[in-house]
Formats: C-alpha cells, structure tokens, sequence
C-alpha cells in the first residue's frame, strides 16, 4: 500500500512539475495562433524527454552518477567545459524566465508590479533551496502545480468542435494566414519547451538525492511514463483552450494573463483563481528546479559534495552557486526586460544545448561498465536514435528559424 | 549508492586510464564527494616501465588538461600568472592509489574526506603529458597521438601499482573512442559505426614497441609495423 501512494505520488508531481512557464507561454502562443495544428510536436516532444528522462534516471538508479558526471567522464574536461558554458546559459535564461513568470503570476493576484515583486520571489526561491527537503520541495509545489488541470476542465465547458480539434492535429497543416517558416518557428519552440534539458539535470539528480538504486527502476519509469504523458495533456488543454477563444478572435497572447483568460472565459472567477494557484505552483516549482539544475551540474563538474541531501555546510561550494545565481536572476530581472521574452528565447536555446547532454546520456545507457545489466534495450535504442536524428535537427534549425522569423512575428 | 550489479572492482583486472578512471568522482568512505581524478601520477621506472601511482586533482591538474588548443592555453597561461607568488601553485592534490578500495562508476577510498586533499610536490610524470605527446613513425613522419592508455594492476612492496601495458594510438583526441574500442559491438548501433569509423585508423601499440619516450620533447616513436587491431587488444 505505501509503494503504491509512493508511485501514485511520484506521478502527480511528475504532472504537476511538467509544466514550467515555457509550456505555458509557448503552447498558449502557439494555440492561438496555429490551433491544435502542432499539437503533434507536444506529442513528438513528450515522447522525447519520456525517453531521455528514462535513460538518464536508470543511469543515475544503477551507476550513482547525474548527468554532468557522465558528460565529463565520457566527453573529457574540454568538451565537458564547452558544455557545461552552454548548458548552464542556456539553464541559467530558463530559471530567470521562471523567477519572471512566478512574479508575472503574482503582479495577477496582487496588481504590484511585477519587478517589484522579483526580489521578493528571488528570495522565497532561495529559502527553498537553501532550507527545504528535497521531497517536500518537489512534492508541495508538484500537487499545487496540479491545479493546471482547470485548463482540462475549461476546454470541455468551452463545448468545442472535438472532430475538428482532433483533426487539426492529425494532419500537416497551418492556418492560411501564418507562413510556413513561422510555422516551423514555432514547431521547434514547441519542442524547446516541451524537452528542456534542466529538466534531465534536475530528474537525474533528484533520483541521487532521493538515493534510488536498480530496485527503483520501475518506480522511476511509472513517474515517466505515465506523469510526463499526462503533463503533455496539460500542455494540449493549453493550447486548446487558447484556440478556441483566441482562434476566432485573430489575436496573439503577450501576457501571463491572456493565457489564463480562456479559464475565466469557461469558469468565471473561481476558475481563474485556480489557474492562478497552478501557475505560481509550477513556475516557482520550475524555479527551484532550474535553480538547482545550475547548482547540480556545476557541482558535478568539478566533483565538489552537491544535493540537499547534506547538510548546506557540507556542500558549501554547491550553495554558493545556488546562492549566486538566484543574485544573477534577479538582477537581470530588474533590468525590466520581458520575462515572457526571457522566456520564448529560453525555449529556442533549450533545443540549440539539447544534443550536448543527450549523446554522452545514450552512449553510456549502453555501457555495461555502468549499468550492468540494464543497458538500453532494442527498443530504447531504436527510440534513442530515432530522437538523436530529431533533437540533431531541431538544434540545427533553431537558430536560423529564429533569424529568418524574426521570433516568429 | 551503488547497486549490486556495479559492485566489480575495476581495480582487480585490466583497466583503460582514460575511459574507466580518468575524470571519475572520487567519494570517501562514508559516501560524501570529495574531488574528480583530474589527472593520474605516472612513474617511470629505470627499466623503462610506467606505473600510475597516484590520483591528481585540483586545478593544477585540471587547468593543464584544458590546454589542449589555442584557447586552453591562454587560459593555462592566466592561471599561471595569477599565481605566481605562490610556489605551490603548480602543486595538484595527489591521493595515493593505496587509500583507493574500490573503482566502479566512482572512485571510492577508504579514509574519510577530511584532510584526504594534500600537496606532495611533483613525483613523476602526469598522464596528461604522456596524452599530449605526437606519435611518430620511425622517419619522423607523425601518426597520431595517444587516445588511452592500458593499465594493468600488478602487487609491488608498497602496495598495488598500476602498470602501463600498452597505448591506444590514433588520430582525434583522447577520449573520444567514447568507450567503443573496448566494446566494439555496444550500441546503439548508429553512434558505435559512426565512432568506429571516425576512428578506422587507430590502433594498439604494446609499450616495449614504444621507443625514444621524450617527456621533454613531447614526442615518442612507434612502428606502425608493431601496431595491432584494436579488437585483438
């Protein structure tokens, strides 16, 4: 019985944790604007952290070893330097994107501006690293971020043609309107968002911290297969709902608000108030998360004691970092940049870094010396290549269709 | 940490310096991380034989390692200026093989971390000189450089030295075989040909093959006539 409230448990938050402030702006842009017409990319994008979270977590269940270990030990000092820069730019614009959208969630509820609440937020996100449980951490803000599903329920009382929602989805197609550059644009956003690589630093790492071993193997997979799946279908109600009350409408989301007023659209007030709870949920959820991947893989780097699973003074090295960068965020924030600009950069750059830490993840999925016996299936191994070839492309295209579209206006 | 079916000590057979031991996690004996094998201590005895003796770690090893490039060496040359008042600054962490118990996917010692990190001033040679060496044929034409290094564990008087048995010899950096020399036949099968075939000229090269070891010239000589394939390695 307590195995199965720990799997049931594991899956909620692994739901509610899904979905950051990427998934959120992204999918209510794209629905907006394209329908459900790249619906299939959330789908193709699931499958791909369904199947590189998988990989990384047995790894970490079977070996001890996160993420960054394994890219140093298996790409050298050099290439695992060039990586680490990357990765953790790249990270570093996600968790300043999430601090925003925490404060964006707030400035709904409160009408204080947003940067002056930064600060604010910055703090609260470094007392959770500093002071709080792992466990309670993911938990807590998991099931809140669980509130999310009110976009599930606001597209079914928005009543909308589910033939011809489904349909979009199932065929090759753009609103007449759109260009298909912008199209592609936004496909790899979509991607971005859907596969960013904090979320592989953090699951990898949070599965030493939470100390798995080969035993927990199925537990860890119940949590990928069925809680990111089920994430996916948050990031779809998104879009959905958006498209049907943007769609019409011919008008864009710019703000946190506009994604949150197909609720008020369906639900009224109660339903908004719930959003909102989802949305300071799963951004804060998403910032400590970020936060911590800096942290995480920085610290493993260079081999210094990392996780919360000591005490801050034992890994001092790794609470600077945290400590460091939570100072970093909030200074670029109170520049007054966008943060949902922040944020529609932070996803195009996610599937630029994204074949960095994949590669060394599939080689050493395979590595007897490793995983003994709990290397890479065939299966594994068919789905591994298959995205290898996919996250290859979207890197390579996501820089070029960012220029050509201009961010997609 | 570590489950069952990692539990075999690479320690006890024979070893390859960069892919199994090179830039592993070294842990303490209560679990707690202490540093990463930066870089391994190499002897060389009268003979003509190498032996590891030693984990290196610290930025004085680490930041030689980066200076494999125009880049790195810039950076190796700041770093040597910003300490220059201090005499030790060259100096890595140097943790004897003797206090290591256990190698698997960490380096696992049998002390606790406190006070584990010393420096004992340099005693040899690093792996690291030996990996930026050039590989010359006999006429001085130049064939590759050193990819990994063979290492096979035999008991002395002050305990267990790793010794040198031989070179992996090719052209790209060290490491980057990614594993596939060993085990040619790991997937996923994409990633292995490519690997393999990006490294379709490298080679075994037993180390009494090995002549005119130069550590300060930076060079060594190897018939390509006593070259092996690696999968008979």
């Amino acid at each position: 019985m307590k195995k199965v409230f720990a799997v049931a448990l594991g899956i909620l938050t692994a739901i509610g944790g899904f979905v950051d402030i990427g998934d959120l702006v992204t999918n209510a842009q794209v629905g907006a604007r394209f329908g459900l017409s790249l619906g299939w990319v959330v789908i193709l994008g699931v499958l791909g952290i369904c199947v590189f979270a998988e990989m990384s977590g047995r790894v970490a269940a079977v070996s001890g070893r996160a993420t960054f270990d394994i890219v140093r030990e298996r790409l050298g000092p050099r290439m695992g330097m060039a990586n680490l820069l990357a990765s953790m730019a790249v990270t570093l614009l996600t968790f300043v994107a999430e601090i925003g959208g925490v404060a964006l969630a707030l400035q709904l509820v409160t009408s204080v501006s947003y940067v002056l609440l930064v600060p604010f937020v910055a703090f609260i996100v470094w007392l959770i690293l500093w002071r709080a449980r792992f466990s309670v951490m993911e938990n807590v803000l998991g099931l809140f971020g669980l509130s999310l599903i009110v976009f599930a329920v606001a597209l079914w009382q928005l009543g909308p043609d589910w033939g011809e929602l489904l349909h979009r989805m199932a065929v090759v197609d753009k609103p007449g309107d759109e260009q298909w550059r912008t199209w592609a644009y936004y496909a790899v956003a979509l991607f971005g968002a859907a596969m960013t690589p904090y979320e592989v630093f953090f699951f990898s790492s949070g599965g030493v911290e939470e100390r798995w071993t080969a035993k927990d193997i199925t537990t860890m997979r119940a949590n990928v297969f069925i809680g990111f799946p089920l994430g996916g279908v948050l990031s779809l109600a998104i879009a959905g709902s958006t498209a049907v009350v943007f769609g019409p409408l011919d008008a864009g989301v710019d703000t946190l608000g506009q994604v949150g007023l197909p609720v008020a659209v369906a639900l009224g007030k109660i339903g908004l108030a719930i959003a909102l709870v989802g949305f300071v949920a799963a951004t804060l959820g998403a910032a400590c998360e970020t936060g911590l991947s800096v942290g995480y893989s920085i610290s493993q780097y260079h081999g210094w004691q990392w996780g919360k699973y000591v005490r801050p003074d034992v890994a001092a090295r790794f609470h600077l970092v945290l400590a460091l960068v939570t100072i970093v965020a909030t200074c670029v924030l109170l520049t007054t940049v966008d943060p949902i600009l922040v944020t529609e950069a932070s996803v195009v750059f996610s599937a630029v870094a994204l074949p960095l830490t994949y590669l060394p993840i599939l080689i050493v999925a395979n590595d007897e010396d490793y995983m003994g016996g709990h290397v890479n299936g065939r299966l594994a191994n068919t789905l591994g290549t298959v995205y290898l070839g996919v996250i290859v492309a979207a890197a390579a295209a996501a820089i070029p269709l960012m220029v050509v579209t201009r961010m997609g206006s | 940490m570590t489950s069952d079916m990692t539990r075999q000590n690479r320690l006890t057979g024979t070893l390859d310096a960069v892919l199994h031991l090179l830039d592993r996690q070294v842990v303490d004996v209560h679990g707690r991380l202490v540093c990463k094998v930066d870089d391994l201590e190499l002897v060389q005895t009268e003979s003509g034989d190498l032996g590891v003796t030693a984990l290196l770690s610290g930025p004085a090893a680490l930041v030689p390692r980066l200076a494999d490039g125009r880049l790195g060496r810039r950076l190796h040359d700041h770093w040597r200026r910003l300490g220059e008042p201090h005499l030790d600054h060259d100096d890595p962490y140097r943790i004897d093989l003797a206090l290591v118990a256990h190698l698997g996917s960490g380096v696992e010692l049998t002390v606790p971390r406190e006070g584990v990190l010393v420096r004992q001033g340099q005693r040899g040679h690093r792996l690291n000189d030996l990996l930026q060496m050039t590989v010359q044929g006999p006429d001085g034409v130049p064939v590759g450089r050193v990819l990994d290094v063979r290492l096979e564990p035999r008991p002395q008087a002050n305990g267990e030295v790793l010794w040198v048995t031989g070179l992996v010899i090719g052209r790209g950096r060290p490491g980057s075989y990614l594993g596939y020399d060993r085990r040619p036949d790991m997937g996923p099968w994409l990633v292995a040909r490519i690997v393999r075939f990006l490294h379709r000229h490298s080679s075994y090269v037993a180390l009494e093959h090995v002549q005119d070891l130069s550590w300060s010239g930076g060079v060594m000589r190897v018939d390509p006539g006593r070259m092996e394939t690696l999968e008979r390695a």
